[in-house]
């Protein structure tokens, strides 16, 4: 009998040696309106600086953004709340299809941040970052005065806050690289389907489908790009063993996703509510972002009441320049957040 | 352990199943299941290379599941499963088992839960989720030293979940199962 209880020990062993550092952070979890939701807080509790992270999908999960070098040098001096959002990575729970709205997420919302003052104390200094999606969901949240006044600023990456404004500049965004590339003699075969593609949309009526095809060649376009810098091995790794799921948080995010485009995510367009925007303010952008076109973002810093705002977009990057230019990327934002806090 | 209890005081001797189980790939977890049989058949045949024995049964098989996702959730699942089982036991010693199965799943959240009420915290304690899970599996199983004091069943086995309702909808959940098992005779001593 020994030799199975070795073999059984053995095994268990091995699959328990998870990252050490993944063992260290804590998970509370947000039960809201039949949803439990993980809140992972990893980083430098001590700093009484948090940041939530409200990452992009929908779909996606927190965790997926806490890989490499940005989000180590992000912990080594604040904390980093990587939050999965209801319907979505590890969240579960039995909450109904016709429930998932705008406005319980924004419901959601206000309950974590509730909820991190509780247990970490009245005084911290708190950031909301949202990268794609995530920049949807903080706007519409920050379109509210009583909401900003919560948070000492607002980070805004490669961010979706105006979706039917975004389609359009992708088209025109595709148009202009298809021209160039395709009289460059590039990677023509291609050019020429996504040109042909983006000609065929009738821009006063985009449909959900050429929408979905549009992201869909907004990723495949970075892969066009030899200038994007591509993280060395060493850069950016996820743990073998880490708290994702990724059958069930794939199956339940696209499950959410479709939910949420039925009731109506994909009409969100804030760009003319922008001004109400007063909190401090920092946008990134990705100069080869297909899926996320930067002059979306750079319209978002023109429009913006902030009087402490800055723009950024990182050369050699594409939609996720936290993975393409990682240092300097997690140094801006820290300068954003030095500069910003109590 | 409660099925290990239950049938100690019921019957002598007994199969057991214990398994190691990696869910998703990269969880970790154990099995435990207890095998009853409900038919036996068994055909010898005469072939030109000696007798060839093949056995197919059905099986009953309450089982006691566990994994853990890191810093997410401990999930507990209590279910049975029907299996249609192949066995070649001459000249060599394969079994090849096919079930379907309904689980009960509690999952507890692996971390302090809170709830926010007219603006106050509260923590929840046990927090977590209840689910059903109807599963599917497939096993491969061989027996080494048959002949000796000490034979070793060894068999890998795949079970794949639909766990519902989960966030108004299901999710598929794929378990994959490397155990052993042994006839344990509690009674023996009497």
């Amino acid at each position: 009998m020994n030799k199975y209880l070795l073999l059984y020990v053995s095994c268990f062993w091995l699959f328990s040696c998870g990252d050490t550092d993944i063992k260290q952070g804590e998970t509370l979890f947000l039960r809201h309106k039949g949803c439990d939701m993980p809140a992972y807080v990893y980083g430098n509790t001590a700093s009484n600086t948090f940041m939530i992270l409200l990452h992009g999908g929908p779909g996606g999960n927190g965790l997926e953004y806490r890989g490499g070098v940005y989000a180590e040098n992000l912990e080594k001096e604040i904390a980093v709340v990587y939050w999965d959002q209801r319907g979505q990575g590890n969240s579960k729970g039995n909450n109904h299809a016709e429930e998932l709205t705008m406005d319980l997420l924004l419901d959601d919302l206000d309950q974590l941040v509730f909820l991190l003052k509780h247990q970490y104390g009245e005084d911290i200094n708190l950031f909301l970052y949202g990268h794609s999606w995530g920049g949807t969901y903080g706007t519409k949240y920050l379109m509210s005065k009583k909401r900003q006044q919560q948070f000492n600023g607002w980070i805004e990456s490669n961010g979706a806050h105006d979706i039917p404004k975004l389609n359009k500049l992708a088209i025109e965004f595709f148009q202009f690289y298809a021209r160039e590339y395709i009289g460059a003699g590039i990677n023509v075969t291609k050019w020429q389907e996504i040109q042909k593609f983006v000609n065929s949309i009738d821009t006063l009526n985009i449909t959900d489908e050429e929408a979905l095809k549009l992201n869909q060649f907004g990723h495949e376009a970075e892969e066009l790009f030899d200038e994007i810098k591509q993280p060395d091995e060493d850069e950016f790794q996820m743990p073998l063993r880490n708290p994702i799921d990724v059958v069930s948080s794939v199956v339940t995010g696209n499950y959410t996703s479709q939910k949420l485009d039925e009731n109506g995510i994909e009409e969100i367009a804030l760009s003319d509510s922008l001004y109400k925007i007063e909190l401090p303010t920092f946008i990134q952008t990705g100069r080869y972002d297909f899926v996320v076109p930067p002059a979306l973002g750079f319209y978002a810093y023109n429009r913006i009441s902030s009087k402490e705002k800055t723009y950024k977009q990182y050369s050699y990057s594409g939609h996720s320049p936290m993975v393409n230019e990682g240092v300097e990327y997690a140094e801006d934002i820290l300068t954003f957040i030095r500069k910003n806090k109590k | 352990m409660i099925l290990v209890f239950v049938s100690a005081i019921t019957l002598s001797a007994q199969e057991y199943r214990l398994a190691f189980l990696s869910h998703s790939i990269i969880h970790p977890g154990v099995s435990v299941a207890r095998s009853f049989t409900l038919s036996e058949k068994i055909k010898v045949k005469e072939k030109k290379k000696g007798e060839k024995e093949i056995g197919k049964s059905n099986l009953f098989l309450p089982q006691i599941n566990y994994h853990n996702v890191l810093k997410t959730e401990n999930s507990f699942s209590i279910g049975a499963e029907i299996i249609r089982q192949r066995h070649r036991m001459k000249p060599a010693n394969w079994t090849f088992e096919t079930g379907f199965g309904v689980h009960y799943v509690r999952s507890f959240n692996a971390g302090k839960t809170f709830t926010i009420e007219n603006g106050e915290v509260r923590r929840v304690r046990f927090a977590g989720n209840n689910f059903i899970a109807p599963s599917l599996s497939y096993s491969i199983g061989r027996t080494f030293y048959k002949n000796e004091s000490m034979p070793w069943f060894f068999y890998l086995k795949p079970q794949v979940f639909a766990v519902l309702p989960y966030n108004g909808s299901f999710v598929p959940s794929v378990n994959f199962q490397i155990g052993t098992k042994k006839v344990l005779n509690f009674k023996k001593h009497e």
